[in-house]
């Protein structure tokens, strides 16, 4: 076999190109890791959201769309109070009637959430960072990625600083976080407040936690026999696949993008090979006859573009690295891209790969010519 | 070997996690099915104003089937399905619903048709004996208004009038 030092040597003796391709795998692994956390955080907002013990009651006409949903607010205290098979904590019934709107301030859009103390209990993963829930009138507690869904600095949504929205004037009292959920991209309110501000009359749904997720089909029943208050039971499991389903052409976007992406480190690799193999031919030639097989020339090409690929990529991941963590917003929400670990890796085995396919066609080339051509110059 | 039983056999007698006790398998209520047309029937809208009585005939189409329960709404014939306008109808991706009708106006027209079991409740069941949405049936059995004014009729049998047939490769809802 042919010492790795050769293949090292060779990359050095051509460094401006080598560098180039170093920065090109570098660029794409970087790509390669942003698309697939892309489409992992897009995947987690609705899926982490999700529990399997809460039920959503929603008016009958709005199928599994929280938004278009409509229930009078009669209908919702009775539901709430009524629907079987609920949790109850401190003398609170785990049922939460809800008002969801998608708000403009200015340009910009933000979602409100208007609730009632039982809300905590239904959705356990919201959890007061910075000072407190709301208690006054017209307070918001912000999630940790409002700021990132309306498009404004933090600082806008401090605690304590005032927004306007609905034509009134909010006083920030605290932060939540919901890591990974839909939720942490809203902001929270009294529900009485947010049907005064808007004056609305009805309300979006009642969030219902169940003692036990078994009791799904009671509920569901007791929607369907209650007629009278025009309201259906969706499982949250249920209305998160159809708000995932709605991301799913997004998501796959993003993977074909990483694919191309991928596609386009194997080519600048091979790019750098062909091109290290035209200006090499009477030294590859006569390695050869010097007594290295076609094999070992090859896979010292191969391991020069393995090489190449793989500081590339490491190039890549020290990128992603310094990057962070970057909010994105979405229809619906926002989400942190999560470039970890497991990510990472994956972007160096990328570029690791696009070394290795781009490596082989111009070492196959190397090899397949003939040796007293190749000697000669003539190949 | 017999040192590796011993230790998992008490990892599991010490982990205090009781066995869930797995319900009995809910069937479809088979017996429901009549197997003749028993007559004359009252709409769903009738039904409702009639309210509770002897036992009658009230016909009309599924429009829910509630998971895990013999139970369903039943909607009066009268009001026409998103599927049933034909061609026009094409682009509606649940044709099996009256998504196109207001829910007050739905609510107005259904009732409940529960199949109660010997302790009085709703039966645990799995699906409804080949019975699916918007299929037109004649449910017998009598009725009873509760507090809030729903009514509900307590099957004693049902038969399968007419099934639509709805457009190829549909994907029908659990």
């Amino acid at each position: 076999m042919i010492p790795i030092a050769y293949a090292l040597r060779n990359l050095w003796r051509r460094r401006a190109r080598t560098i180039a391709t170093i920065l090109g795998i570098g660029a794409t692994t970087l790509l390669v890791v942003v698309m697939t956390a892309f489409s992992a955080g897009l995947d987690n907002a609705s899926a982490k959201t999700a529990r399997d013990d809460v039920v959503i009651l929603l008016g009958t006409s709005a199928e599994v769309d929280l938004v278009r949903s409509v229930v009078t607010r009669g209908s919702a205290e009775a539901a709430a109070a009524a629907v079987p098979g609920v949790l109850s904590a401190g003398g609170v019934r785990a049922a939460s009637v809800e008002l969801h709107l998608a708000t403009r301030s200015g340009d910009r859009i933000g979602l409100l959430r208007g609730v009632n103390p039982a809300a905590y209990l239904v959705h356990p993963q919201v959890s007061v960072i910075e000072g407190r829930d709301p208690r006054g009138p017209f307070e918001l507690m912000v999630g940790r990625l409002a700021a990132t869904r309306m498009g404004l600095p933090e600082s806008d949504l401090a605690v304590g600083r005032t927004i306007r929205l609905e034509n009134r004037d909010w006083k920030v009292s605290g932060r939540f976080a919901a890591p990974g959920t839909v939720m942490e991209a809203e902001m929270w309110t009294r529900l009485d407040d947010l049907m005064l501000a808007t004056k609305r009359e009805d309300v979006s749904c009642v969030a219902v936690r169940l003692e036990d997720p078994d009791a799904i089909d009671d509920v569901r029943l007791f929607a369907a026999r209650r007629l009278d208050l025009e309201i259906a039971a969706v499982p949250e499991a249920e209305l998160m696949r159809e708000l995932e389903r709605g991301l799913k052409p997004i998501t796959a976007l993003a993977r074909w993008m990483a694919l191309l992406v991928l596609a386009a480190g194997a080519f600048a690799c091979a790019n750098t090979m062909f091109a290290a193999v035209l200006a090499r031919t009477r030294e590859l030639a006569t390695l050869r006859a010097l007594g290295y097989s076609p094999f070992a020339v090859a896979i010292s090409l191969v391991q020069e573009a393995t090489l190449v690929a793989f500081l590339g990529g490491a190039f890549g991941v020290f990128a992603a690295l310094a990057i962070g963590h970057i909010s994105l917003r979405f229809p619906m929400g926002a989400f942190t891209l999560d470039l970890d670990v497991q990510r990472r890796a994956l972007g160096l085995g990328a570029a690791v790969v696009s070394g290795l396919l781009g490596g082989i066609v111009p070492a196959l080339r190397a090899v397949r010519m003939r040796l007293v051509d190749a000697l000669g110059g003539k190949a | 070997m017999r040192r590796v039983l011993v230790i998992a056999t008490l990892l599991f007698a010490c982990s205090g996690e009781e066995p869930k006790k797995a319900a009995p398998p809910a069937t479809p209520p088979l017996d429901l099915l009549l197997k003749a047309d028993p007559g004359e029937a009252l709409s769903v809208l009738v039904a409702k104003e009639e309210g509770p009585g002897e036992e009658v005939v009230v016909v009309g189409r599924i429009k829910t089937i509630v998971k895990g329960f013999a139970s369903f709404q039943l909607i009066d014939q009268a009001l026409d399905y998103c599927g049933s306008g034909g061609d026009s109808m094409e682009d509606c991706p649940t044709p099996w619903d009256y998504c196109c009708i207001a829910g007050p106006v739905q609510n107005e027209h259904t009732l409940v048709v529960d199949a109660d079991g010997e302790d009085g409740k709703v039966m645990k069941a799995s699906g409804l004996a080949g019975l699916r949405l918007l299929d037109l049936v004649k449910v017998k059995g009598k009725l009873s208004r509760d507090e809030h004014d729903n009514v509900t009729l307590h099957a004693t049998g049902w038969f399968l009038v007419e099934r639509p047939n709805l457009r190829e490769g549909l994907r029908w809802p659990e």
